[in-house]
């Protein structure tokens, strides 16, 4: 960052060199007055007490009324500001606010500066030069000086007019000194002295604050208060070079240097934007050499000093692309990467909305639009919109063991970066006449391809760092019971406990460890159950959404051989009428089992838990089933009362039990010459009982519990029902669980080897 | 012959789809890939379409178009096809389960047909699509959308006036500048949906207390051919208008001079007069006779008495009720029990417990 405008201390002028000053226009008080004539005029008058009570209630902390001051100058179209802090850190010292923006007259200071309650920035809401908001409250620069410190020297250089050059320019000097406005006093009636001189023509022009004998002392937390509330002004890593509506020229952007002498804040010392870039999480640095040869590195934020490098192997269009570079600063606004920062990752996500970009300099200058709010010439925010994910071929390598890597592409609010090209290197590479962006030719193209590239291979990067640092924050959480074990050492060796204290102690700990670990490895097992059941889940939905699919194709070949039929002799279409009437069915086996995924992963089955009527439920999972059944020779009967309900419950967690009750029983009996299988349901007292039977090989009821554990099952691989997971008994156990019921083998229904039973409380409330 | 623009992302579905309707004489359909054109939506506007659908899911991207759903584009299209139907195509149930596609149904869609419905029955699908562009063409071509010009239109007589005004939505006075597509829903989505004004062959067998097989007998449609419903979209949607239902029910009960409801004796007095005997109809409760209403969960003749008030949908008070028969409170799990008012709840727990 280059700051133009000049820096002279100003000292602190001497009664004897300021000359009595216009501003006040002597006249008798009407305080003076004794006695009242019987009918006049009054006038309202200000006591000097008014700037302490406001500079008090409108400014409540020094780090807000340097903040205001810093905004004065972004309103007077600086485009940077120097702060000097010395000796601050204990009352009396000083503070230097000097900016480069366009100053004030001398008639403007006594029209506005000197004039409380003015409507100037009312009346001018956005700045003259470029156009900018205001940021500034209203009026609050000159209180914001009174409450700072005892005396203020303002120093203001100044085009006489803007529109008449010739008349030159004017640097005008006032001074204050606070103290000597006294309470009860009439604030109009106190003079201030000012000095006014014209000065060369090409002198910067700017306003000088020099706020002497500070009244509060400054702490680190006071200046990490002033960068937080200025950092939406900064224009972090590039300028901006948009020309807002109705201003004369493009705003160039703006930037805070600190600098502070006492040792204590030394480290919030240099640009407010270096300071923001600094705590990117990465840094991305791209060049392309003079032998064609691209190279990218990263930096992370945690590991500086071992940056990754990555030549890049991608070939095609870049082999014109002359000699460039590219550094692009990325930010994950999450909160945790923002601890111990003066920046929270809120103030400097908004900054990114604001401010982010890849600008790109051509000689040195910005090449609009590239980088401006709302332009998206690397197809960042297009694709991360898309979430497609895709990882580019040439990133494979570079991606192995990452799941989904590109999901974490950055959006053009996580970038700020700059691309800097020369027209010399690259003659190629053509501006277009308005000079708003390049043409599109096959070199643009591999420049932006090599960037956005970069970005690519940045983001697998990153996705491995991150995912690096997830483990080890994973290790770093310890188990509780070996955190138990570790108390257990400190009882042990801690002198003063009595013998017995300590064994009963130690006991207790082994006692707390033991069902610690019984819960741990519970909860291990449930965490695994949950993984594949989540996976099952996608898996299901992929599966459910291509089968509609293939359900649609199969119609559509059924429909045109039909059509296809109807052309042929009677005699061939006889053995069309066969292999349609069998497509048929398989037709309606597939439809039947896609109506099952419908069971368990409709929105409606979870939904609402309601009081279900068993009966019409338990047909639909069978007649699910029915071509399996049917293929199998198995037979599945049904011995439900037609009004019997459930207890309140969600649809799809009556059709998981039913589901996997059945298919453990279709598996059982695939073993078996009768292959009968039964789903009776009940009501007894209070309780609702379901039951399903079959006559397999029989559970061996000595050992039924283990059935019951996770992945614990023994059935054997089925063609169409798999594998099975080892987990369809578990998942109906834990659903009686949730409904404080019972699941268990029980003596088999005669004519039957094996009857499980689930039975679920009517009455109480889930 | 209509033209239908079809707006799809994947080549070959488009390809399918199209041929799917295109082999109709009264269809002929322009295909457009959604891939990028910025020019798309000239594309369709130039194409002079009778009815646009738009695939729900256009998210292939290809050529560099932006990833939307079918409804945003329908959105688009709306601005500048105001009265003609935009119609979604969808797989499987995807816009019934997601909550979000289903606002925008309301202010943009004016239906939404499953692929898998257009690849199993064309037919059907081309009857819905072709009644559709009827009733927009009806409505489209009327100097003044009016109630009187609306209840032309439809082939109501000055006595359904009272119940068409309560019919319509809240916070209107009159159809009287209504744009076409909200015409046409309020004529879809009430009218032709909800029994009162006009009734489907269920409601209309019931309401003549007749069996509904018998009902649709050819004897008793010629009989009541002139009760018939031949508005827009009559072609594909069999209803009948209430009130000359009655009115001709009345003539064959004073024919048989019998003073009398139609529900309860017009069989009687049909099959006094007839050699085409019909039965009564039944209700699925009771299995007494006539059933005069209708279950809506069952879609079954019912006994008034064996069945109540039911509030699956915001139907006006002033068409028929909806009514749920005590099978459906007992025995389905598509009855649903905060739908019933808060004075039969009690009777719901009692009849749910009986039957336990």
């Amino acid at each position: 960052m280059v700051f133009s405008t000049s820096y002279a201390l100003v000292k602190w002028p001497s009664d004897s060199t300021i000359e009595q000053g216009n501003t006040v226009a002597k006249k008798t008080s009407p305080a003076a007055q004794t006695e009242l004539p019987d009918s006049g005029s009054f006038n309202f008058e200000v006591d000097n007490s008014l700037l302490i009570q406001l500079g008090e209630q409108l400014v409540s902390k020094s780090s807000v009324a340097v903040g205001e001051l810093i905004k004065n100058a972004y309103d007077a179209d600086a485009h940077d500001v120097i702060l000097r802090f010395k000796n601050v850190t204990k009352p009396g010292g000083q503070i230097d606010i000097l900016d480069s923006g366009s100053g004030i007259t001398l008639k403007k200071l006594q029209s506005t500066w000197m004039r409380i309650a003015t409507t100037e920035k009312n009346d001018n809401p956005c700045s003259p030069q470029y156009g900018r908001p205001r940021a500034g409250a209203k009026g609050i620069g000159r209180f914001a000086s009174h409450r700072l410190a005892r005396h203020l020297v303002l120093q203001t250089t100044a085009r006489v007019d803007s529109k008449k050059p010739r008349l030159g320019i004017e640097q005008s000097t006032i001074s204050f000194d606070w103290a000597s406005f006294q309470p009860g006093k009439d604030l109009s009636l106190k003079p201030v002295r000012y000095e006014r001189k014209q000065m060369p023509e090409g002198t910067p022009t700017g306003t000088l604050l020099q706020l002497q004998g500070v009244r509060d002392a400054w702490t680190e937390s006071d200046v990490a208060d002033l960068r937080k509330d200025v950092l939406q002004l900064i224009s972090p890593f590039a300028r901006k070079s948009k020309k807002r509506r109705g201003a004369p020229d493009k705003d160039p952007g703006f930037d805070i240097l600190f600098d502070f002498d006492d040792e204590s804040l030394q480290d919030a010392s240099g640009t407010l934007s270096d300071d923001f870039l600094e705590s990117a999480y990465g840094i991305l640095e791209g060049t392309i050499n003079s032998t064609g040869e691209a190279r990218y590195s990263v930096t992370f934020r945690d590991q500086r000093k071992s940056s990754a490098s990555f030549q890049n192997t991608f070939k095609g269009p870049n082999t014109e692309l002359g000699q460039f570079k590219f550094k692009i600063y990325f930010f994950v606004y999450r909160s945790d990467f923002f601890k111990g920062l003066d920046f929270n990752a809120r103030a400097a996500k908004k900054l990114g909305q604001e401010q982010a970009g890849v600008h790109v300099n051509y000689d040195g200058f910005r090449v609009p639009p590239y980088g401006d709010a709302g332009d998206d010439w690397l197809n960042l925010d297009a694709d991360r919109s898309r979430r497609l994910g895709v990882t580019p071929e040439w990133l494979k390598g570079a991606s192995k063991g990452i799941a989904d890597p590109m999901l974490l592409l950055p959006g053009t609010n996580g970038l700020f970066g700059n691309v800097q090209l020369s027209r010399e290197n690259n003659p190629q590479i053509i501006q277009l006449a308005n000079r708003e962006g390049f043409h599109r030719n096959t070199e643009f193209k591999a420049l932006r391809q090599f960037v956005r590239s970069g970005i690519d291979w940045l983001t697998v990067s990153y996705a491995r760092h991150s995912s690096k640092r997830r483990t080890e924050a994973r290790k770093e959480r310890e188990r509780p019971s070996v955190a138990l074990e570790k108390v257990q050492e400190v009882i042990k060796h801690t002198p003063g406990i009595e013998d017995q204290q300590r064994q009963e102690a130690l006991q207790a700990i082994n006692l707390a460890i033991g069902s610690v670990a019984e819960v741990e490895a519970d909860h291990i097992g449930e965490l695994q159950m949950l993984r594949v059941l989540a996976s099952t889940g996608t898996m299901i939905h992929v599966f459910g959404h291509q089968l509609v699919g293939l359900l649609e194709g199969l119609r559509r070949g059924q429909r045109q051989v039909s059509q296809f039929k109807t052309y042929l002799p009677k005699e061939e279409q006889k053995k069309y009428s066969k292999t349609l009437s069998e497509s048929k069915v398989w037709l309606e086996h597939a439809e039947k089992m896609a109506n099952l995924v419908g069971l368990l992963m409709g929105t409606k089955s979870r939904s609402r838990k309601r009081r279900l009527v068993i009966k019409p439920l338990a047909t639909e999972v069978i007649n699910s089933f029915s071509g399996y059944a049917d293929d199998h020779n198995i037979s599945v009967n049904i011995e439900v009362p037609s009004t019997l309900r459930a207890p309140p419950m969600f649809e799809c967690e009556l059709n998981a039990i039913l589901v996997n009750l059945l298919t453990n029983a279709f598996k059982a009996v695939l073993s078996t010459v009768e292959r009968d299988i039964l789903i009776q349901a009940k009501k007894s007292s209070d309780d609702v009982i379901v039951s399903v039977s079959d006559t397999g090989k029989g559970a061996d009821l000595a050992k039924a519990e283990s059935y019951f554990q996770p992945f614990s099952g023994d059935s054997q691989p089925d063609p169409v029902l798999g594998a099975g997971t080892g987990l369809g008994l578990k998942i109906v156990r834990d659903f009686a669980d949730v409904y404080a019921g019972t699941i268990k083998f029980v003596e088999p229904l005669e004519g039957y080897a094996t009857t499980i039973q689930l039975t679920i409380p009517e009455n109480r409330l889930a | 012959m209509i033209n239908i623009t079809m707006l799809d992302d994947v080549e070959d579905d488009l390809e399918k789809y199209s041929s799917d309707l295109d082999q109709f004489d009264e269809i002929t359909v322009t295909p457009l890939l959604y891939a990028g054109r910025e020019d798309l939506l000239k594309q369709v506007v130039e194409s002079q379409p009778k009815l646009v659908l738009v695939d729900y899911q256009l998210l292939t991207a290809q050529g560099g178009a932006l990833p939307k759903h079918g409804t945003s584009v329908a959105a688009e299209l709306r601005e500048h096809l105001s009265s003609i139907p935009i119609v979604l195509m969808t797989r499987g149930n995807i816009v019934h389960d997601d909550p979000g596609p289903r606002l925008d149904l309301e202010n943009v869609i004016d239906g939404t047909i499953l692929k898998s419905e257009l690849t199993a029955n064309p037919i059907a699908v081309r009857d819905r699509l072709l009644g559709l562009e009827d009733i927009f063409s009806g409505i489209r071509g009327l100097e003044a959308r009016t109630v009187n010009s609306v209840a032309g239109v439809m082939g109501f007589t000055t006595d359904d006036l009272p119940t068409l005004i309560a019919c319509m939505p809240p916070g209107t006075n009159g159809v009287d500048g209504w744009r076409v597509q909200a015409t046409v829903r309020w004529i879809v989505e009430v009218l032709l949906k909800y029994p009162g004004l006009l009734y489907d062959s269920l409601h209309a067998s019931v309401l003549l207390g007749i069996d509904h097989a018998d009902f649709l007998s050819e004897p008793i449609q010629r009989y009541f051919e002139h009760a018939k419903y031949r508005g827009p979209m009559g072609i594909v949607l069999e209803r009948w208008h209430s009130d000359r239902l009655h009115a001709l029910a009345y003539g064959v009960l004073k024919e048989a001079n019998i003073q009398a409801q139609p529900t309860h004796h017009f069989v009687t007095a049909w099959n006094k007069l007839q050699e085409h005997q019909v039965k009564q109809s039944v209700c699925c409760v009771s299995e007494k006779t006539p059933a005069s209403s209708v279950c809506f969960v069952l879609n079954k003749p019912v006994l008034r008495m064996y069945s109540l008030p039911y509030h699956p949908d915001n139907r006006p008070n002033a068409l028929d009720e909806a009514r749920v028969s005590f099978t459906a409170v007992r025995e389905s799990n598509d009855f649903d029990e905060v739908l019933v008012s808060p004075d039969s709840i009690d009777l719901v727990e009692g009849i749910q417990r009986e039957a336990e």
